[in-house]
């Protein structure tokens, strides 16, 4: 027994070593001042280069604000499409439901390349490429299916029988729906937020053809600086994005574990 | 601008396009052996982790979480710092003496194997399967396995018979959403791949960007051909899963 503990331990070791050393070396890069082979440390650190490099460089700035935008928008237009398609999923029957069901999960299903290079002609079409709308419903198409995803698991559960009960008792559907359906899909809620925010803040190949370099947001500016070797200034970019999206992730299930503890 | 009649020469001109399928191939056994691998190394650690007695499983469920939430070009930077020809693993190897200089460290990014895009796509696609897994395993019901137990089946057997198959779902779709997203994204192949083993995506795009308005016919049509093949094969891996002795739809 004693033996299969250790060895679980060192599976586990092994893990925290393999997902934490790129943060690591990401960490130690953005602060370092020079960090060349053969040295294994960086010659000389210095601490406070990462935060005044976000203070007086305009363009990380004009990348956190484009990231932000474009994270925003797409969680809100993903959670305004997805929660009723999950509800008519999760409640009702209907003719094409099948089919539904299938087309939610299409975008995770046909490749990136195909769908981005078209979407781009289609968009160019329109007039809609560069424009704000364009992006951030590229970005929404491929949150959809986690978000459709994730509030239909939640929504399935109790499906509709709560919000007939409360309909029943004379509430409005705005009443119920605020009230019974909100407070009860908390958790979907919570996971559709934050993966569309996510992989709204990750993506790389839609935000730069559709955005038409109106939007040049933390992963793409992060992109010709690794391309070019500075590695340097490209770390600061990855070090910034880890803070705008754990320390978002973080509060808000903080707020939502706290919520739920409260006597109703 | 000579493009009114419909003809479907583009789609016989793409099929037989030797390059294209060459491409075509290589990038599917990369992205099967890739997303194979994410699931099966994310399957094994989703058991370790699923115990709740274990003081360690919720930190590492933490932190499994982390590469889920942060980009691919994230995890490429540190691997170029790391395991480039001059990164930080040649460095140590210099140091302890395995090796006498960076030239016989062996190539691992941009390599003939496609190497540093696997590890990347493993570094983000474990986690993600061990994250989808474990949520399911916690719902899971365990009396299906004590009672496997109680008509006396080993270890081995119980897992093989009972617990597998009622995870084969999640397992199924998390390997579909990793094919798809190997076989067709475009940012780490560009980074990490080799330029005389090209990646389809890069392939694409390449046309997309450089080639004029008469190439838009053709480039759609190879976009035609990699989404019906990529729905085709997702179907296909559901209905094997489904038919596969032992992967049943779950049973609940």
């Amino acid at each position: 027994m004693a033996y299969k503990k250790v060895l679980k331990l060192l599976v586990y070791l092994l893990f925290a070593v393999l997902v934490l050393m790129p943060l690591f070396v990401i960490f130690m890069l953005a602060i370092s001042k020079t960090w060349n082979y053969p040295s294994l440390w960086p010659k000389w650190v210095d601490w406070g280069y990462y935060f005044r490099f976000l203070v007086t460089n305009t363009e990380i700035q004009s990348s956190l604000l484009a990231s932000m935008e474009l994270a925003v928008g797409t969680v809100v237009l993903t959670i305004l499409i997805a929660y009723p398609t999950a509800m008519a999923l999760s409640y009702y029957d209907f003719r094409g439901k099948k089919l539904l069901n299938i087309l939610v999960y299409l975008p995770m299903i046909i490749p990136g390349i195909a769908v981005l290079t078209n979407m781009d002609f289609i968009m160019i079409k329109y007039g809609l490429n560069g424009s704000f709308f364009g992006v951030v419903s590229a970005h929404t198409l491929f949150c959809l299916p986690y978000a459709i995803k994730l509030l239909y698991d939640n929504l399935i559960l109790w499906k509709d029988k709560y919000e007939v009960a409360s309909r029943n008792l004379g509430a409005t559907p705005l009443q119920t729906f605020f009230k019974v359906t909100i407070p009860l899909n908390k958790n979907g809620l919570q996971g559709a937020v934050m993966m569309s925010y996510i992989v709204s803040m990750t993506q790389y190949l839609g935000t730069l053809l559709i955005g038409d370099g109106n939007y040049i947001t933390l992963s793409v500016r992060m992109f010709p600086f690794t391309t070019e070797g500075k590695y340097r200034i490209a770390a600061v970019y990855g070090i910034t994005f880890m803070l705008v999206t754990l320390i978002p992730l973080y509060l808000i299930d903080i707020w939502v574990t706290h919520k739920g503890r409260k006597p109703a | 601008m000579g493009m009114e009649k419909l003809s479907l020469h583009y789609y016989t001109d793409a099929l037989n396009d030797k390059v294209f399928l060459k491409i075509f191939f290589r990038t599917f056994v990369f992205a099967l052996f890739s997303a194979g691998m994410a699931c099966f190394m994310g399957t094994v650690l989703a058991f370790l982790f699923k115990r709740n007695d274990n003081p360690f499983t919720k930190p590492f469920f933490k932190l499994a979480q982390l590469p889920v939430m942060l980009p691919h070009i994230f995890i490429v930077l540190a691997l170029i710092q790391l395991l480039s020809q001059t990164g930080l693993v040649s460095s140590l190897l210099t140091r302890i003496g395995i090796i006498h200089s960076y030239n016989s460290f062996p190539l691992l990014l941009n390599d003939q194997w496609q190497i540093g895009i696997i590890l990347t796509y493993l570094w983000k696609e474990v986690p993600f399967v061990i994250v989808s897994l474990v949520l399911v395993l916690r719902q899971m019901d365990n009396r299906y396995r004590i009672v496997a137990d109680n008509l006396g089946a080993t270890k081995w057997q119980a897992f093989w018979n009972v617990s597998l198959p009622l995870l084969m779902p999640a397992i199924v779709n998390a390997f579909i959403i990793n094919f798809s997203f190997n076989f067709g994204s475009y940012e780490v192949p560009y980074l990490l791949g080799n330029q005389t083993k090209e990646m389809l995506p890069v392939y694409i795009y390449d046309l997309y960007v450089q080639g004029d308005y008469t190439q838009l016919p053709m480039i759609m049509s190879l976009n035609l051909i990699l989404s019906v093949f990529s729905i085709i094969f997702a179907g296909s891996v559901l209905w094997l899963s489904k038919h596969l002795p032992g992967g049943h739809t779950g049973g609940i």
